[in-house]
């Protein structure tokens, strides 16, 4: 993938926070308001992104972006948002105990039995650790009321 | 010469027994919640708040005051080891940190941490003992231009410590500094950037920001490359700091203190501004400064030792002027007052055994927790000799449950999983994540500090070169800044500059 | 025999933290409303830990665990404004269990301000626990001694006069600028980000005056660094009994910042009484008392009824001020 790609992402997302910024109503320099200081960054960003874009362009540079390599990774990212998303509703052991074992056995490649072995112990001495030493609330947990 | 007296009548408050425990606890319980990050030692110290009711009032400070510093102490472990900087005062470490312990050395790295912070915060204490209230009279003075003038500085800084393109470097920042607007504006409270999600209207939490970017992006990163089996190269190469490590690092241990704590006293932001100053001079005055960011021990030692600096000193507008300095602070101040006793400037004269007690136990606390420390290094050290498919899950939910703590809420995993990817991609991009982080804990120190600064002026910038303190940091920013472009620009006429 | 007592509360300390004195969020099915309560009662602290609110519930839930007999859990979730923890709070069922403490703040500006998703109507107040007064406070070599020669000499000296105020959205700040509006005073406001920090600024001069709670800044009148010039209290402060208020300056301004528990609405009126009962007779107690005193957190105690009056008054005022 050509490396300017970034750059032509980051000229998007500041142009729409540029435009945010200026409904947030500019003021003036002795009564600067709400949304001067984040558009005047909108300017620089944009102003830089395009010398950044330009050089990556004109010198060819290309990213490393081989699908296969980032199926581990896009995989890691999914579970760290079902994780989020299971904890809500179900508690802390259960999401906990699968996210171990779906880093270790699927992503990680572990043998079974490590892979108990570990979950389970992880998962107890973070609830111990985080739950009864420091008095963290976890959402209501289906397995332990 | 009273002092001295002083000092003495402290020690034997301190070294009474019930207080000593009380000091050994705070310090454990320190250490625990400084490693793990997320949590840190304010939801702790709030967390015993209601149990010092019951206990009288040197121990109950010597304890939280043991919980904070302990803290600041143990921090860094996550930083080194695992590239999570669980607080904004050790993003700097994570810089060379890490990388010594890509490189095996994160037992040298983590001594040198342990042994900086132990010199620190003996340096600290001796100037607590001796010139807190000029030091607190003059810290005072800083006002909102003089905030605006050193939150530059500290940009500047930002800038120069970006390696690769100073354009991508600049970029990074500058988003930092975007990212810092998300929820309320630091004047009006207009809320800005929050997209309708309630979460957002109180801004980003920097711990879940900078652990996305830094610690769960590089797990990510790692896994790209699983299969060609070059994960982390832990070969050991010993557990501790060798003569020569101690020889390169011990005069930034010393700068790193005394600019930690000068520069701590400053309320808000001290210890990250510090800490980051600490790393620019030591790469500044270093003989190949090309070394730092690739694992330079000095770039451990330097912030490490000005971050535990920073806390010492942070004691100051609390204990002589009543004022405190960050939300540590704010708890102690709670303390002390169910307790009955007001800080402030008449404490040293009320309370004498208090004040003095509380000094004499961080000295003791500091030894504590070098004699517990040091022999941690080598537990900790191990965790590296795990398979990287073991550690990694480990070091996610240290991630993911201690983001959780910060606000008992999940949307925090959301943010750190947004910034894992952002930072992957960063990566990919080859864009700086430094820069980033760092600008966000600069961001709003700046704009909340220019926009104050011409509310009282009413529209003035006069403001910012007619105050002597501001003036003087403002010709220095001028300056440094001179000499970066003189010498960029000399650099691409091919003009090789002696250093 | 006192070394012997904290080395008891050194043992509870260690079984304590070791035992877990957490805040496991178990609750039982909704009983009857007649036998509440039967399980732990929750209350919700819109800020981080340390300030007011936090100090209030903390020092209330050992005596409110007594009379309710079931463990009383203080939770944290700052965020928002307080916007979070008012909206998590209304997500709860009405059953008494969950309340959540709230201030002027996240009571009747954050939600008018910001859109936040509640107003005032979504909650019934249990009581009114502290009612905190403003102070104008400059610095002691200042040669102005009351609110009006203040405002006078503010007058003379347009756009000159810095007066910090601990954030924009706070009642200190609205409520100087009402005041100064009124009287055609231009003043230069310099919200900083909490009370600490205004109070820094009048200490390092950076400002010429600042209005904020009284409980921040006695401890510097009393160190005489500082000069009250009024109070806005009904009557005058227990804390600054020399000071007069600005009622007794000619200024008809009463206001103060409040902290009172609520409870989302549907809450059965049985359930409120028990609570409300509870919360009263706690004050009543001479240990809550102390506690109270020493923080310098000065104890105002209003029914739930007489509260929800006081609100609306408040809201409506707000609605009409702030949103033009």
């Amino acid at each position: 993938m050509p490396s300017y790609v970034s750059e032509v992402c980051v000229l998007v997302t500041t142009a729409f926070l540029a435009y945010m910024a200026y409904g947030l109503k500019l003021g003036t320099i002795a009564q600067p308001g709400p949304g001067l200081w984040p558009f005047l960054l909108c300017l620089a960003i944009v102003a830089l992104g395009s010398v950044a874009g330009l050089t990556n362009f004109q010198e060819k540079k290309r990213a490393d972006f081989e699908p296969k390599k980032m199926i581990k990774p896009l995989m890691a990212a999914a579970s760290i948002g079902v994780y989020a998303l299971a904890m809500e509703y179900v508690g802390y052991t259960l999401p906990t105990v699968a996210l171990t074992i779906f880093w270790l056995k699927v992503i990680g490649g572990e043998k079974w039995p490590i892979t108990l072995a570990i979950s389970v112990s992880v998962s107890a001495l973070f609830y111990l650790v985080f739950s009864y030493l420091l008095g963290v609330p976890f959402p209501p947990d289906i397995l332990f009321g | 010469m009273d002092t001295i007296a002083l000092i003495i009548q402290g020690f034997s408050v301190a070294l009474d027994p019930t207080n000593l425990m009380y000091c050994l606890l705070g310090v454990i319980f320190g250490t625990v919640v400084g490693v793990l990050p997320g949590l840190g030692p304010t939801a702790t110290i709030a967390l015993l708040l209601p149990i010092t009711y019951v206990i009288p009032p040197e121990a109950a400070i010597i304890m939280l005051a043991g919980i904070y510093y302990g803290a600041m102490y143990g921090g860094s472990t996550t930083s080194i080891l695992l590239d999570l900087p669980g607080e904004a005062a050790s993003v700097v470490t994570c810089f060379d940190g890490y990388q010594m312990a890509k490189q095996g050395r994160a037992g040298a790295a983590l001594g040198i941490a342990a042994i900086g912070s132990f010199v620190a915060g003996t340096v600290a204490l001796v100037g607590l003992s001796f010139i807190a209230p000029p030091l607190a009279s003059i810290a005072i003075k800083f006002g909102p231009p003089e905030f605006f003038s050193i939150a530059v500085l500290g940009l500047l800084l930002v800038g120069s410590l970006s390696g690769g393109s100073p354009v991508k470097g600049m970029i990074s920042a500058a988003g930092g500094l975007l990212l810092a607007c998300i929820g309320q504006d630091p004047v009006y409270g207009t809320l800005r950037y929050h997209f309708g999600i309630i979460e957002l209207s109180s801004g980003l939490e920097f711990a879940a920001l900078a652990m996305g970017l830094f610690g769960v992006a590089e797990i990510i990163y790692n896994y790209e490359h699983s299969e060609e089996g070059k994960l982390i190269t832990t070969k050991l190469t010993g557990l501790w700091p060798t003569l020569r490590d101690w020889a390169e690092a011990k005069w930034a241990v010393v700068r790193g203190s005394l600019i930690g704590f000068v520069i701590g006293v400053l309320p808000g932001g001290g210890a990250v501004i510090s800490s980051l100053i600490a790393y620019a001079v030591e790469k500044r005055i270093a003989k190949d400064p090309s070394r730092f960011g690739q694992g330079a021990i000095e770039g451990v030692a330097a912030p490490e030792s000005a971050n535990n600096a920073a806390a010492g000193s942070s004691f100051i507008p609390l204990l002589t002027l009543g004022i405190p300095a960050n939300s540590v602070m704010a708890m102690m101040y709670a303390a002390l007052l169910l307790h009955g006793v007001q800080p402030g400037p008449f404490m040293l004269t009320e309370h004498p055994g208090l004040f003095w007690g509380v000094i004499a136990s961080m000295y003791i606390g500091n030894v504590l927790l070098l004699i517990l420390n040091l022999p941690l290094v080598g537990v900790f050290v191990q965790l590296l000799k795990l398979r990287y498919s073991i550690l990694a899950p480990i070091a996610i939910l240290i991630s993911l449950v201690g983001v959780y703590s910060i606000n008992n809420s999940t949307f925090e995993i959301w943010v750190i999983l947004f910034f894992g990817v952002l930072g992957y991609l960063m990566r990919k991009f080859a864009y700086d994540a430094g820069p980033m982080v760092l600008a966000f804990v600069l961001g709003p120190i700046m704009e909340k500090a220019f926009r104050q600064s011409l509310l009282m002026s009413n529209g003035s910038f006069q403001i910012f070169v007619e105050r002597p303190i501001s003036l003087v940091i403002l010709a220095a920013v001028a300056v440094l800044l001179a000499v970066q472009i003189y010498r960029t620009l000399a650099h691409k006429r091919g003009l090789e500059l002696p250093e | 025999m006192k070394k012997s007592l904290s080395l008891i509360a050194l043992v509870v300390v260690v079984a304590m933290a070791l035992s877990g004195c957490s805040g496991s969020k178990e609750k039982a099915a909704p009983d009857k409303a007649a036998q509440f309560p039967t399980a732990p009662v929750s209350i919700t602290i819109p800020y981080a830990a340390g300030g007011a609110a936090d100090l209030m519930a903390r020092v209330l839930e050992p005596s409110l665990a007594k009379r309710l007999g079931q463990p009383v859990v203080v939770v944290n979730k700052p965020g928002g404004s307080g916007a979070v923890a008012m909206l998590d709070t209304l997500k709860a069922k009405a059953d008494g269990y969950t309340l959540v403490v709230a201030s002027t703040g996240p009571g009747s500006i954050t939600p008018i301000l910001n859109n936040a998703g509640y107003t005032n109507q979504n909650f019934v107040p249990v009581a009114q626990v502290l009612d905190i007064p403003l102070g104008l406070c400059v610095p002691n070599d200042s040669p102005l001694k009351t609110v009006a020669e203040f405002f006078a000499y503010a007058k003379n000296n347009p756009n000159k006069v810095r007066v910090g105020t601990p954030g924009a959205t706070l009642s200190q700040h609205i409520t100087i600028q009402q005041m100064a509006d009124e009287r055609g005073v231009r003043l230069n406001l310099v919200p900083f980000n909490g009370g600490a920090e205004s109070v820094t600024a009048l200490l390092g001069g950076n400002v010429d005056a600042i209005f904020n709670v009284l409980t921040e800044l006695t401890p510097h009148v009393k160190s005489g660094k500082f000069r009250l010039l009024g109070v806005t209290s009904a009557q005058r402060s227990s804390f600054a009994p020399d000071t007069p208020t600005f009622k007794e300056q000619g200024i008809d301004v009463v206001r103060g910042v409040w902290y009172s528990i609520l409870a989302p609405k549907g809450t059965p009126p049985e359930v409120l009484k028990k609570l409300e009962g509870a919360v009263q007779e706690s004050l009543k107690e001479d240990t809550v008392k102390q506690n109270f005193e020493k923080a310098s957190l000065p104890l105002s105690y209003l029914s739930g009824e007489e509260f929800a009056q006081k609100w609306a008054k408040e809201y409506e005022t707000n609605t009409k001020t702030l949103k033009k």
